[in-house]
């Protein structure tokens, strides 16, 4: 009785597991055919609607890649791509709306701008529109709390990783002493007035690093920097690259010099400018203005789905960090930049993210009382 | 002043006919300046109620952001710059320009219409361009002049910093300051009948005192109209201030707009009020100009005009190089810069092993949206250019022959587009593109470029076309109408010959400016009606530099290239200034 009880036992056992290794793959065969049934409608409503309507901060080189692929990809959808300067960008879409005129799919521009478009009810969450495992997987991404940028982590992603810091004319300032002091070297005396800066007044790439510098040094050392060390404000990162550059400037503060400095080196030009450091005490994590989010009551809606699918798959990551020169943030795309590479396990300041936006405009604000002209 | 007349005071046809006509002439009158007032005005507006009412969602009266933006710190110091600059500017260019104007065009100097050319050139340069290259002879670091008065040994350090508030003053002068006084004031000169110069002369006048006593104030509306335009132009410039002021902390009232603008997020409502605030400034120096332009005739064509030069004698070919010399300095000598630096590797290092190469107009050309921007650039200029000679051409007209006090607003709304600074009037250009159903069908299209551009470029043209229409005696067209000529015989076969030169310059002036522009369009700029300037923006943005010379470059070349078409076939077709 007990053999048969056992026998009886092991046959449901072994039936069971038998049934069960028969339903995991038909399972995985539906859960594919699942996804590639909603792809395939998805792709095919969107051929139908035949236009996207993308706006982007400035990057030709990236703009050029992803004309280019997206037309060979999918001719029969019209890809129209619009460079936004994220100070006029979000109150002409305002105004657009107030006027019930609905034509952007797809934001692809600077964290900051994406904050003031989610502020101004403009986007929908962009984890609903995901389809593709491949764009679907948080793993590449480090996880979606680290690649959002907005406060919710389900509006604006982060596409590109690039750690950002200050440049230095080794010939000016000794190599040892910016390793040693880091950004304390900001604070010695014979660095006044041989400091440049991006102006961090406005949305440029130089405001960052008024955050960086706070969280690392504190509030009285960066008031200190602003009053007494009096750093020159310039226009454009190409002026303050070219004052390290010609050594001008000692240090400078400004974002992405990279594309500057290698237009010098290619011309032929000798100079010996580093950076400071990879550090999170040097450098701070951004996306070099390349984040992700949709437009709710957007015109195209399955165009839209196929683009941000599309433009998160290793393929379109590849080209775009070759197209921009900067890392892209999914971890299984080769580095094109070595030095923008983030330590791994390292805890940067994120100046750019939502958290950050509210110490930036109080930095920004008491920045303009202590230098009025 | 000039006398005003009917569109019908014709002294042939029926008392019927001459009440139609003079009727037509009001209905004229008033179908103008509804259109105008509606599209100055509506954008204008916008602005002034978001300065207002736009602080909260439920559109209630406010100040705030007038307190906020006169509270903005060093905003005291900023506008005594700003009037510095202005002052300064214009009170070296504005004597340098008559003299240059008067010998162009009243004299036998040499080669007049080249030299005058040459200063067409330096209207069409970009500012930055041109700020760029004098800080490659005068950047008290790496500048070339002080670097060779160095190293000969005459200084000791830099002598010149174009990093400086007449370093920055200089280079007002040499780009917007004399170029635009200069091209404005030539024409208007040569129109000057020379009976009355002679006249002067006959009564025991030198030529100094037939200057200053007969010609300065037959000029007078042409005078303070170009003296108005550089002042409201000055008053909202800002990209030579953003380069060469920014670093010693010296701000003037524009940029303390863009840096208002270029907050996160902008905050339009503070930079509104201080556009608002130009506006206000600028009302009262509109109406001291048009009473200063019409309290007396000031017309200089006439049925018997005369168009002798005076002689200069022996200093015929000393003057001539003066003038020469000006242009080389202040238009080629940038245009060659603009030019070669873009063959440059690097622009202003001429120390590199290889300084020349072709490889950024190989990138530009070769980008992707180049050639459908340059094909959206030529519809854009044409476009405007093409509306601006036809249309301005008859607002002018209302503003001048016309008897109405109706006139005198229609005069004035024409000034208000200058007053607010580009990026912020932008904003009221979307407004009115977004709401107003017929130009809503524009929307996304190349024709809100032009309509947009059309009305930014309204006060230049309307008022480059207005001085010279004063100075076009009433006789002129009354003697058409006496053979009886029809007033739209007599408009477009008297009138418009005799205003070619002046339609022909604010053709090129338009045209020029439209393609360049970039602040009045942004908003309405996207990937599909994307022009010239913008891809280079985008560019320069991108860090792009070198490609977005060869672009800046490109749009110079074209604006040379029309100014040179106008000029030949004027030339062909007899269609010349007088004198």
């Amino acid at each position: 009785m007990r053999r048969l009880l056992l026998a009886l036992v092991l046959c449901i056992a072994s039936s069971t597991a038998f049934a069960q290794s028969l339903d995991h793959p038909r399972n995985e065969v539906s859960g594919d055919r699942g996804w590639k049934a909603e792809w395939d409608e998805v792709v095919a409503a969107a051929k139908k609607e035949g236009k996207l309507v993308v706006c982007m901060s400035p990057s030709v080189g990236r703009r050029d890649f992803l004309l280019k692929q997206w037309k060979a990809d999918y001719p029969e959808i019209d890809l129209s791509l619009s460079i936004a300067a994220g100070s006029t960008f979000v109150p002409a879409i305002i105004t657009e709306r107030s006027a019930g005129r609905y034509q952007w799919d797809v934001f692809h521009s600077g964290p900051n701008s994406g904050v003031t478009a989610i502020r101004a009810g403009l986007l929908d969450p962009l984890l609903p529109e995901l389809i593709l495992p491949e764009a679907k997987d948080p793993a590449p991404w480090g996880g979606w709390d680290e690649a959002f940028y907005d406060r919710e982590r389900k509006y604006i992603l982060g596409l590109s990783s690039d750690v950002q810091t200050a440049y230095y004319n080794a010939k000016v300032l000794a190599p040892e002493r910016a390793n040693r002091l880091g950004l304390k070297v900001l604070l010695e005396p014979d660095m006044k007035g041989k400091i440049y800066w991006f102006d961090p007044r406005g949305t440029g790439t130089g405001a960052p690093f008024l955050v960086l510098v706070e969280r690392v040094l504190g509030r009285e050392a960066w008031r200190k920097i602003m009053v007494e060390q009096d750093p020159t404000f310039v226009s454009s990162h190409g002026a303050s690259a070219e004052a390290v550059v010609r050594g001008k400037a000692a240090i400078a503060f400004s974002g992405p010099v990279e594309e500057n400095l290698r237009e010098f080196r290619n011309a032929g030009l000798q100079f010996d400018v580093r950076d400071l450091g990879h550090t999170p005490e040097t450098a701070y994590l951004g996306t070099d203005g390349a984040t992700l989010a949709v437009f709710n009551k957007r015109p195209h809606p399955n165009a839209a789905r196929v683009f941000v699918n599309w433009i998160m798959t290793k393929r379109i990551a590849e080209g775009m960090a070759v197209g921009s020169g900067y890392d892209s943030r999914r971890s299984d795309v080769p580095s094109v930049n070595p030095n923008s590479r983030a330590i791994p396990g390292a805890k940067y300041v994120m100046a750019q993210k939502d958290e950050n936006d509210e110490l930036l405009r109080e930095l920004q604000s008491e920045l303009k009382t202590l230098r009025p002209k | 002043m000039t006398r005003a007349i009917p569109v019908g005071d014709a002294s042939v046809g029926t008392g019927f006919l001459r009440l139609y006509r003079a009727h037509t002439a009001q209905v004229l009158l008033f179908v103008v300046l509804c259109a105008v007032a509606f599209l100055v005005l509506y954008p204008i507006g916008t602005i002034v109620h978001l300065t207002f009412f736009g602080e909260n969602a439920l559109g209630v009266f406010g100040t705030i952001p007038w307190q906020r933006a006169f509270e903005e710190p060093g905003m005291v110091k900023s506008i005594l710059n700003t009037l510095k600059v202005v002052a300064a500017t214009q009170g070296i260019a504005l004597p340098i320009a008559i003299c240059i104007a008067w010998l162009l065009a009243r004299t036998n100097v040499p080669f007049a219409r080249t030299l005058e050319f040459g200063f067409w050139m330096l209207f069409f340069l970009p500012s930055l361009g041109v700020t760029t290259g004098w800080l490659l002879f005068f950047d008290p670091d790496f500048g070339l002049v002080n670097r060779a008065l160095i190293s000969l040994g005459l200084a000791d350090g830099p002598t010149f910093n174009l990093y400086s508030y007449w370093g920055i003053v200089f280079v007002h002068i040499t780009t917007y300051g004399l170029a635009v006084k200069v091209m404005l004031l030539t024409p208007a000169f040569r129109n000057l009948d020379a009976s009355i110069e002679e006249a002067s002369y006959v009564c025991g006048a030198g030529r100094l005192k037939t200057l200053v006593r007969v010609v300065l104030p037959l000029m007078t509306p042409a005078i303070l109209v170009v003296l108005l335009m550089s002042v409201i132009r000055g008053l909202e410039a800002f990209e030579v201030e953003l380069i060469l002021g920014m670093p010693i902390k010296f701000q003037v009232y524009s940029t303390k707009i863009w840096l208002l603008m270029a907050n996160s997020p902008p905050e339009y409502m503070a930079a509104g009020t201080l556009a608002c605030s130009i506006l206000a400034f600028v009302l009262p120096l509109i109406f001291l100009q048009r009473w200063a332009s019409t309290r007396r005739s000031t017309a200089v064509v006439t049925g018997r005009s005369s168009t002798a030069l005076l002689e200069l004698g022996r200093w015929r070919w000393p003057t001539f190089a003066l003038l020469a010399a000006i242009v080389c300095c202040m238009s080629l000598l940038p245009l060659g810069l603009l030019v070669t630096g873009s063959f440059m590797k690097l622009f202003g290092f001429f120390d590199l092993e290889q300084i020349w190469t072709t490889s950024h107009w190989s990138k530009a050309l070769a980008d992707t949206t180049f050639l459908g921007s340059f094909r959206n650039m030529l519809a854009l200029g044409l476009g405007t250019a093409f509306c601006a000679v036809t249309l301005y051409a008859l607002v002018a007209y209302c503003t001048v022959r016309i008897e109405s006090r109706l006139r005198s607003t229609l005069d004035v709304l024409t000034w208000l587009p200058l007053t607010i600074p580009g990026i912020i009037l932008a904003f009221g250009y979307l407004n009115m593109a977004l709401r107003v159903p017929i130009f809503a069908i524009l929307y996304g299209t190349i024709g809100a470029l032009i309509l947009v551009s059309f009305l930014s470029a309204m006060t230049l043209g309307v008022q480059v076309l207005k001085v010279h229409m004063l100075q076009i005696g009433a006789e002129v067209e009354e003697a058409g109408r006496v053979v009886g000529g029809s007033w739209t015989q007599t408009y477009t076969r008297i009138l418009m010959p005799l205003a070619a030169p002046a339609l022909a310059v604010v053709g090129i002036m338009v045209f020029a400016a439209t393609i360049r522009n970039v602040s009045n369009i942004i908003f309405l700029s996207t990937g599909d009606n994307r022009v010239l300037s913008v891809l280079q923006v985008e560019m320069l943005s991108s860090g792009i530099l070198g490609p977005a010379a060869v672009i800046g470059t490109v749009i110079v070349l074209m604006s040379l290239l029309a100014a040179a078409i106008v000029r030949i076939v004027s030339v062909r077709f007899g269609v010349q200034a007088r004198g």
